[in-house]
């Protein structure tokens, strides 16, 4: 079942973002990683993302209004997102933008794949 | 008869002297040339009426009347020349008879012996004896020049005789020689005069007329009025028959008419000050009392007769008498002015003052004929000088009596008439400076304005206060400045004239001393709110602003009065204003102190973070007597807390990310391994290891959340968010955290309690890793740490950690709490931390309105606590 949910993570930090993508895979999703929020859309509606894992500081770019933007976009509005933040107190902030659930960093492996189920699941149901 | 002592005489002559005198009836004596008498009869005695027959010398017998001398001058002749004289006239001898005598001496002359003597006979000149005619001759011509009138009339029909000048003029140049009164003066019959003339001459009486009115027709057939005084003088022959009248007389007609006239003058004059209010009285010249106006018998009651002379007197107080009494008498003397005031005795029975003015009543030809003067009524003035006097010498007392420093300045030369032991001493004087004016008794205020301020006061009649003036005085032998409150004061008399100045004066040294040390005292402190960088305000007790400082008014770019106006609230940025607003009316109403950070827009438009605190002063009551505030503008400091913030985050942020991919990979690894556990590499301890780094880096990934709240905490931005969980869930958790990493220690939980709390899970986690942590790492020694969770009071809950470590000092307890704060030692360096970990811990629970407690004996071990309320059950 998880072989089939596709991740789309967004972080300007290569050393996460392929981390996370290496972790996410041995945790059996597809998992497909983007430095820049360019293009995200696309991508997601190419991919048939399941659910983005949205980096909140992307260089050059705040995640909270990528979330937004998604959240507007009718398109994508309905794809889940999980934004993460090495920011103290990012989560309320990032909630408000729209986004399902928030996960600060650095975090357990256990605790990501259980808030990624979670979001997935309630999805599922929806 | 013995005569003893005469000059050796020849016996026979004196025997014959003798003889010869005894056989004469009248009186005879023989003297010798020394005038001594030889010999004499008896009739001689008895006719001088002479009682000493021892006397020799006759002039000495005689005496010394002034008509011896002719009587010696005839002797000296007879003696010398002349043999005998006869009925020579001489002026009476004798004192007890004016009549002349006639005397008859003979020169006695013995041929044996060369002495002279002298016979003597006396007898009584009996009047025109000797050659009348030719003593008439004479007498005309004495009469003719005399002053007076004169005239002699013979016969019973008055025939005129003789007349002088004068009286032929008052005859009115009549011719009367020969005629007689009737004839001669026929006006005058009718007056009574001739009876008079005819009496005196029947009589032999001479009629002494004084100012008789006569009136006798003058030759322009006019009357002429005189008043004459004169005598009519009966003449009469040798037989003492009247013969005739001799008159003489002068006219007193100018003299009566004058005294008439005075006499009138004096009447008017005594009517007029009858009628006067005032009493006028006249003395003689013996000082006797010859008039007083009718004033005073209403007055006295006295009649005229008991205020003759002296008499008065006795109307006078008997106080008063005896002054009275001397003055008057006093100035009679010196025939000089005089007055006295006395009280007079009223009818009535009382007294009354008057004053009695008295001069020298000198007639119109200079001579002085008394005293005359007045009396005036001056019992009102007198009891009015009475009622000041009484007045004034209350006054005087109760000056004395005064401890206010009194004094009273008379005369334009400011005399110090009374000056009370107040007074005095504050001039640092002594009692000798009363009676001396102001300048001599104080030279010190020369080149001082108080003289001429005093000299003003008497001349304006303005009060002058002093307010806190600056005096110098010389106390004793030293200048001394003190500061008085005190008053000129106009005293004015009745008439309204200023007379003197009342100065009271307060010494209000201290008070002003104190003021100046306390307006010295302000503006040292107004210097140095102005030098603060801080703006320095200060507000009434109801937080009105009545201060600014320097900075205040340079940051505003307004002024101390429109400041005041405005309030700084004013100034309060928007987003704080409300909040600042609440606070600041909180700190009025309980008195608390207020403290907030808030943002103020300076001139320039801009808004700058400060840091405001206003503290209430109270007084000794402790009521508020008005509240200062400092403003501290932390603008900077906020900037860089701001950038120290941003860096913080940034750098924990940046810290996090590669932590966050480490962390990633090693659990990556970690899950790998257990999947495939059998997949070990021999002497290769794979899993432990990555296990370690797990732990060493959420080691790390724990202090960089330290740093962070840290530097959120001082901001005080650390947010709470609060949750209900079961307290005994999270130690729980917390406990099985720490076993992953700490394997050799042993953690017991005694869930002696359990309860739901409503706290931040995560902040009270925080702080009981803090607790587990310390203690394991100040246990090295003994592995076996216990955990209680109790109940505490009605509501509460205490989690305590315990230990068995190294414990901490008592001095160190206190302090364990504070920032970076760690204990000191041989040992310290061994420890590791940043010594923020129980502060942190403490902020926690104090923002919980928990409590943390710590209870440690050193070498025992520790016991960590906190406790939190104990939320209701949902």
């Amino acid at each position: 079942m998880k072989k089939n949910k596709h991740i789309l993570i967004v972080d300007d930090d290569p050393g996460i973002g392929e981390m996370l993508k290496t972790l996410l895979e041995f945790n059996d999703f597809q998992a497909t990683h983007i430095e820049q929020p360019d293009g995200i859309e696309e991508l997601i509606k190419k991919h048939k993302t399941d659910l983005v894992l949205l980096d909140m500081l992307i260089s050059g770019a705040d995640g909270t209004e990528v979330c937004s933007q998604l959240r507007m976009d009718k398109e994508v509005s309905k794809t889940p997102v999980l934004m993460m933040s090495a920011l103290h107190e990012a989560g309320i902030k990032c909630k408000n933008s729209g986004a399902d659930d928030f996960i600060a960093k650095p975090f357990e492996m256990e605790e990501l794949v259980k808030k990624i189920d979670e979001v997935l699941s309630r999805q599922d149901v929806t | 008869m013995e005569l003893k002592n005469v000059k050796e005489t020849n016996y026979r002559i004196l025997e014959f002297s003798r003889t010869l005198v005894n056989t004469l009836r009248e009186p005879v004596i023989i003297i010798n040339e020394e005038y001594d008498i030889i010999a004499s009869n008896s009739s001689f005695y008895k006719f001088f009426e002479l009682e000493d027959r021892q006397e020799l010398s006759l002039f000495r017998l005689l005496g010394n009347s002034h008509e011896i001398g002719e009587f010696r001058q005839f002797l000296i002749d007879v003696f010398s020349d002349q043999y005998q004289i006869t009925d020579l006239s001489i002026p009476a001898l004798r004192k007890n008879s004016s009549k002349d005598l006639l005397v008859n001496a003979s020169k006695l002359e013995w041929e044996q012996d060369h002495d002279q003597f002298v016979l003597i006979s006396f007898k009584e000149y009996s009047g025109l004896e000797g050659n009348f005619q030719q003593i008439k001759k004479s007498i005309r011509g004495i009469l003719e020049h005399a002053p007076a009138f004169i005239c002699t009339l013979s016969g019973p029909d008055h025939i005129f005789e003789l007349a002088n000048e004068k009286f032929i003029q008052l005859a009115g140049n009549r011719q009367v020689i020969g005629k007689s009164v009737h004839e001669a003066l026929p006006e005058i019959e009718n007056q009574g005069f001739i009876r008079i003339l005819d009496q005196v001459y029947s009589s032999g009486e001479p009629f002494i007329g004084q100012e008789i009115f006569v009136e006798i027709k003058q030759a322009d057939a006019s009357t002429k009025d005189s008043y004459l005084d004169f005598v009519y003088q009966p003449t009469t022959d040798l037989d003492g028959k009247v013969e005739g009248i001799f008159v003489h007389g002068i006219d007193v007609t100018e003299k009566v008419l004058a005294r008439k006239k005075l006499e009138e003058n004096k009447k008017r004059l005594k009517n007029l000050i009858d009628t006067l209010p005032a009493i006028i009285w006249i003395g003689d010249k013996e000082g006797n009392s010859s008039y007083l106006n009718k004033n005073w018998y209403e007055l006295t009651g006295q009649t005229r007769e008991e205020a003759k002379d002296r008499g008065w007197l006795a109307a006078i107080h008997p106080d008063d008498r005896e002054e009275t009494s001397r003055k008057s008498r006093e100035a009679n003397l010196a025939q000089s002015s005089f007055v006295v005031i006395f009280r007079v005795r009223h009818k009535d029975g009382f007294y009354k003052w008057m004053v009695n003015r008295g001069s020298p009543n000198i007639s119109t030809d200079g001579e002085y004929e008394g005293m005359i003067g007045t009396l005036v009524d001056i019992n009102e003035e007198k009891i009015k000088e009475q009622l000041i006097k009484e007045k004034d010498h209350r006054i005087r007392n109760i000056i004395e009596e005064s401890t206010v420093a009194t004094a009273l300045y008379t005369g334009s030369d400011l005399t110090i008439e009374i000056a009370n032991d107040a007074m005095i001493d504050l001039w640092g004087k002594d009692r000798r400076v009363i009676g001396k004016p102001l300048e001599e008794a104080l030279p010190e205020l020369e080149g001082q304005p108080y003289t001429a301020l005093l000299e003003e006061v008497l001349k304006t009649g303005k009060i002058y206060w002093g307010k806190e003036d600056k005096v110098d005085l010389m106390m004793g032998d030293q200048m001394k400045t003190g500061y008085y409150n005190f008053t000129y004061k106009p005293l004015r008399d009745e008439a309204g004239e200023i007379y003197g100045i009342l100065n009271m004066a307060l010494d209000v040294t201290e008070t002003v001393e104190s003021k100046n040390l306390l307006a010295e005292s302000e503006s040292y402190f107004r210097q140095m709110a102005d030098l603060m960088p801080d703006k320095v305000s200060s507000t009434d007790p109801g937080g009105k602003p009545d201060y600014f400082n320097r900075n205040w008014l340079d940051y505003t770019g307004l002024d101390s009065d429109t400041l005041k106006d405005l309030g700084w609230s004013e100034f309060v940025h928007p987003q704080e204003k409300e909040k600042f607003d609440a606070r600041w009316q909180q700190s009025l109403k309980t008195g608390n102190n207020f403290e907030m950070e808030l943002r103020y827009l300076s001139k320039e438009g801009t808004y700058k973070w400060h840091l405001s605190r206003f503290e209430a002063v109270r007084d000794e009551a402790g009521k508020i007597k008005m509240w200062i505030g400092t403003n501290t503008e932390i603008q900077r400091i906020k900037e860089e807390e701001k950038r120290k913030e941003d860096f913080l985050k940034m750098v924990s942020h940046e810290l996090k990310t590669p932590i966050t991919s480490i962390k990633g990979y090693v659990q990556l690894l970690l899950s790998q391994l257990k999947k495939e556990e059998e997949r070990t590499v021999p002497g290769l301890p794979l899993k432990p290891s990555l296990e370690r780094i797990d732990h060493q880096v959420r080691k790390l990934t724990r202090l960089i959340s330290e740093m962070l709240d840290l530097s959120r905490l001082e901001e005080k931005k650390l947010r709470l968010e609060k949750e209900h969980f079961l307290i005994n869930d999270l130690v729980r958790e917390t406990v099985q955290d720490i076993k992953y990493t700490s394997t050799q220690h042993r953690v017991n939980i005694h869930d002696d309690y359990r309860c739901t709390v409503h706290a931040d899970r995560d902040r009270i986690g925080q702080v009981l890793i803090n607790f587990i942590i310390n203690a394991i790492k100040y246990s090295p020694e003994n592995p076996v740490i216990d955990i209680f969770i109790e109940k505490a009071g009605e509501d509460m809950v205490n989690i305590r950690v315990k230990d068995n470590g190294i414990g901490i000092d008592k001095k160190d307890q206190k302090n364990i709490f504070r920032r970076f704060y760690r204990i000191g030692g041989k040992n310290r360096d061994t420890y590791s931390g940043f010594g923020i970990g129980l502060f942190l811990a403490n902020e926690i629970i104090g923002r919980h309105n928990g409590e943390i407690c710590v209870k440690s004996q050193k070498g025992k071990g520790s016991d960590f606590s906190f406790k939190l309320d104990v939320a209701p059950n949902i």
